[in-house]
């Protein structure tokens, strides 16, 4: 008997269990946690992404203009919105070889940003895209219904430089690109992480600034 | 646990070590590079430049009358143009030497012009301190407002787009002032056209010169520009006027990144670090002396340098002596 009150399992108090109260306490605290570390987990895949998609338009923006002196041709830089009414958010960036009397012709595969990044459309952020008015593709990409898609563009010419005018406003040309949910969230205001590219219409020349 | 600790400082430091090492190796040999593709632009560029001269009636010498003319004459109007740039131009933030000339780039902005190869241009190279607002979105700019700016030497390019091009607005006999010939490379004109083209050039140094003459003094090769002056529009000057030098000699003196943030430190913001005394560079014959003297005054400094320098031939001066 006395062995079974010393050690029995039926005794909660000196067994060390749990009450209700206390696995409750440690469940609400563990998810609590957990929520926090999915927004941290969140923030950082936004902010590879970034990293990650500046970088390519970047490359890629770099690329169409050794590939203008190369080729001795003028290549352009089309910017794609995602398609109206498409489920799925995506802007691409497509090369396209730019003769004065050919039809254009797509250098490479297109560039398809990550969902989760966008291309700020507000007047200040992105020059590139708000400034210049869009143009009729030309039957060089479709949407999934098949309808022409508009873009908006710019051409790097064989000296390495652009057919960007001076820009009226005064400012220079260039995009900036963030987490959409950035972007969806603060309209009109700068997300704190960016990623600003800007294109030298004089040289041709790519930079790109970050926070 | 001590010793974990020792060991875990050890390899703090030695890692921060290699850091600052790989960071300082990096910038200086890019920094370096890139004053080098600066230098060749320049020395390529420079060779390209142009008068376009040709033979007109003269009707300004004394044997001419009235409507006829006394003899020919060569002409351009064209400009090639060297002097320190605080003597001519209005940015306090010059220092050097400036060299403006027309070359045949065609750089146009304009689209229907594209396939015209031989359009002129106006150039210029000049070394200005200023700050890394150049070429910054204007939301940057407002939103680091208030921050410490970066201030650098820069070398800074000049390049008119064909179609802004003034040279041929100015006439000198039609009587245009100095200022007016000088109208192509303006204050508004170098802030609308002008670019950076390298960080941390503290100096440029340009002097035209005549091919040596064995047997003749090295100094004979200097007289047409001694104080570093040239101006191919100079009427008071027969000897230059309409005529290109033969050949330039081009200085470049860069520091490293290092070097300058260590001046940015020790200096007020937007005043520019006295590097180049106002005594150095300005007669020819003082070249190799002045030179050792601005390379001896960055050794004590402790600034880590580099000098470039070249002579170009100017492919069309049409010289004769």
């Amino acid at each position: 008997m006395e062995y079974l009150k010393s050690k029995g399992p039926c005794s909660a108090v000196e067994a060390g269990g749990f009450s209700l109260i206390e696995i409750l306490a440690v469940l609400t605290i563990i998810s609590l946690l957990l929520s926090m570390s999915v927004i941290g987990i969140n923030r950082i895949t936004d902010a590879t992404d970034l990293t990650n998609n500046g970088d390519q338009i970047v490359n890629q923006l770099v690329q169409a203009r050794q590939r203008a002196i190369s080729d001795n041709a003028h290549v352009e830089v089309r910017i794609y919105p995602p398609p109206e009414g498409n489920r799925i958010k995506e802007w691409t960036l497509v090369l396209a070889r730019q003769g004065l009397s050919e039809t254009p012709a797509p250098l490479q595969q297109p560039l398809i940003l990550s969902e989760s990044i966008a291309i700020s459309e507000d007047g200040d952020f992105s020059t590139l895209i708000a400034a210049r008015e869009p143009q009729k593709d030309e039957g060089l990409m479709h949407s999934a219904s098949g309808t022409e898609q508009k873009y908006h563009g710019f051409r790097f010419h064989p000296d390495g430089s652009t057919n960007l005018p001076v820009n009226p406003n005064g400012d220079t040309w260039h995009l900036t690109a963030a987490s959409r949910r950035d972007i969806e969230r603060n309209k009109g205001t700068l997300p704190d992480n960016f990623y600003t590219i800007r294109v030298d219409p004089f040289t041709g020349a790519v930079r790109s600034f970050r926070p | 646990m001590v010793i974990l600790s020792i060991i875990m400082v050890a390899a703090a430091t030695i890692l921060k070590t290699t850091q600052e090492v790989w960071t300082t190796s990096w910038e200086r040999t890019s920094q370096f590079r890139d004053a080098r593709l600066a230098f060749e632009q320049i020395s390529r560029n420079l060779s390209q430049s142009t008068l376009n001269t040709y033979w007109d009636y003269d009707y300004s010498g004394s044997q001419s009358k009235a409507g006829v003319p006394g003899g020919y004459r060569r002409d351009s109007e064209l400009h090639f143009f060297t002097d320190a740039a605080s003597r001519f131009m209005e940015n306090r933030k010059a220092v050097t030497h400036a060299v403006f000339f027309q070359a045949t780039l065609g750089y146009t902005r304009d689209e229907s012009y594209e396939r015209l190869d031989g359009l002129l241009n106006g150039l210029g190279y000049f070394v200005e301190y200023a700050d890394n607002e150049y070429g910054k979105p204007k939301f940057l700019i407002a939103r680091e407002k208030g921050k410490k700016s970066r201030w650098r030497f820069r070398l800074m390019e000049f390049q008119s787009p064909t179609e802004f091009n003034t040279v041929y607005e100015a006439d000198e006999a039609g009587g245009d002032s100095a200022a007016k010939i000088r109208e192509w490379f303006s204050a508004e004109q170098i802030a609308a056209y002008k670019r950076p083209l390298v960080n941390n050039v503290i100096a440029l140094i340009i002097s035209p010169q005549l091919s040596r003459v064995p047997g003749t003094p090295s100094s004979s090769a200097l007289r047409i520009a001694p104080l570093y002056r040239y101006d191919s529009r100079n009427a008071s000057n027969p000897d230059t006027l309409n005529v290109l030098p033969p050949l330039v000699k081009i200085t470049l003196v860069a520091i490293d990144e290092a070097a300058a943030i260590r001046l940015e430190a020790s200096t007020n913001q937007g005043s520019p670090p006295r590097l180049v005394s106002p005594q150095w560079f300005k007669e020819a014959k003082n070249y190799e002396k002045d030179l050792k003297a601005l390379e001896q005054s960055l050794t004590e400094r402790g600034l880590n340098h580099r000098i470039f320098s070249t002579t170009v031939a100017i492919r069309s001066a049409k010289w004769s002596t």
